[in-house]
């Protein structure tokens, strides 16, 4: 009775904040408003306070003296086991693997119907007749992501420098930092995929801050080709 | 390799993921946490065997769910998402199988939960009255250590080694003493009410 009495009291409510976003939240990847909404409400609620004792205490790794002869054998009991990730090509798992043999065997057959009879298609048919009127000055654009590939995530020293991957046909770039709400710090134009800070924004990179940059390509009659994720970085206290 | 960040690791191998490059990035990545996850499984389970296989299912389900990973917040932080949503899962399983008897947590204190008063109210208005008595009567550490073990369902020796509690009987000492108070603060409510 006690048992059910106590668990009905204290496991979360509609009004708890999910484990996601309290997981930003001590990470100090949301911005003020929301900071001070979550923080007013883990301040009366001793359920997300524990959630969160209990995020921390899985982020620092901490090992208890206790417990440590049975991590190490479970550490060795996994290396034993086999690796998550596919040794050969790690690709993730496609629709068609569900796909029953006899149904991807009619497809496979469709298919090369089709190619034989694209082929002679091909080889009987005359060049065909373009229209007249094509706007060929005009981009042709597609939404693309651009990888950024550093600085992410926790960083033992302010980086010096941002790089990301080129884009194909892209001919500039634009740079932005920003604090987590979106408030730009900075923010430049290049036509390379990678940029050095100025001193007077590494100056603005203190430790335990997150921030946040994204990138923006264009082609050279300045449409949007590709833009990027806002990716966080923060250096550590 | 050793050098970059967690999600820095992840940035490189999304752009060649089937490379063996991209699978050494992931290796590297996985490792940096087998031990991390591995303490954290064990402190749930209490049990070698279960948290290897726990761990085994939180590795396999971060890899499945890799591409889904944005980074606004810390990788470490994103696994324990994946960590917390498997044990969640894992404890719905265990509610629905026969019921263990509930571990001793009650020390010498007499049961309070037979209260009148208490037992007359609604769920809904049970809940807030015992949120605030709990809030009223129980120090941070007490209510804390209440909360992983009644609403989280962690045993309390995987809470002394969470919260680092090192006074000699760990969490049973806190959650004596918090049912103690709380029968009083229940008392006292029940007379005023």
């Amino acid at each position: 009775m006690e048992h059910e009495i106590l668990n009905a009291a204290l496991r979360p409510g509609p009004d708890c904040i999910d484990v996601e976003r309290l997981g930003r939240f001590v990470d100090g990847a949301v911005a003020p408003d929301e900071r001070r909404a979550i923080a007013a409400h883990v301040e009366g609620c001793p359920t997300c306070q524990a959630e969160i004792s209990l995020l921390q205490a899985f982020t620092e790794g901490r090992v208890d003296a206790t417990e440590s002869a049975a991590v190490r054998d479970i550490v060795a009991e996994l290396q034993r086991r086999p690796s998550p990730i596919p040794s050969a090509a790690p690709e993730k798992p496609r629709a068609w693997r569900g796909i029953p043999l006899g149904m991807l065997r009619a497809v496979m057959t469709t298919a090369a119907v089709l190619v034989v009879a694209s082929s002679v298609y091909l080889f009987r048919s005359t060049a065909p007749q373009l229209p007249i009127d094509i706007d060929a000055g005009r981009d042709v654009t597609r939404s693309l992501a651009i990888a950024l590939i550093s600085p992410v995530g926790d960083q033992r020293s302010a980086p010096s420098r941002l790089e990301w991957q080129p884009v194909t046909g892209a001919s500039r770039y634009h740079v932005r930092v920003m604090e987590v709400d979106r408030t730009e710090l900075w923010s430049v134009d290049t036509d390379a995929s990678a940029v050095d800070l100025p001193e007077a924004m590494r100056a603005r990179i203190v430790p335990a801050k997150t921030l946040l940059w994204d990138v923006t390509a264009f082609t050279s009659s300045s449409a949007v080709i590709a833009t990027s994720d806002a990716q966080r970085f923060r250096v550590v206290p | 390799m050793t050098s970059l960040s967690d999600e820095e690791l992840i940035a490189q191998y999304r752009l060649a993921p089937a490379s063996d490059r991209s699978r050494n990035l992931l290796d590297e990545l996985f490792r940096r946490h087998q031990t991390r996850v591995a303490a954290w499984c064990y402190r749930l389970t209490g049990d070698r065997t279960q948290a290897a296989d726990l761990a085994q299912e939180v590795f396999a389900k971060a890899y499945a769910s890799l591409d889904r990973f944005r980074a606004d917040s810390k990788f470490t932080t994103w696994l324990y998402v994946i960590a917390r949503n498997r044990w969640r899962d894992e404890l719905r399983a265990r509610e629905a199988r026969p019921r263990e008897a509930p571990e001793d947590a009650a020390g010498d204190a007499e049961p309070w939960s037979e209260n009148a008063a208490l037992t007359a109210l609604d769920a809904r208005d049970a809940r807030v009255v015992v949120r605030e008595l709990m809030s009223a009567a129980l120090d941070e550490t007490e209510q804390r250590v209440m909360a992983l073990h009644y609403a989280h369902g962690l045993r309390l020796d995987a809470i002394t080694a969470a919260l680092g509690l090192t006074n000699q009987s760990g969490a049973k000492a806190y959650i004596v003493s918090a049912r103690r108070k709380l029968k009083t603060a229940v008392e006292r409510w029940s007379t005023k009410s």
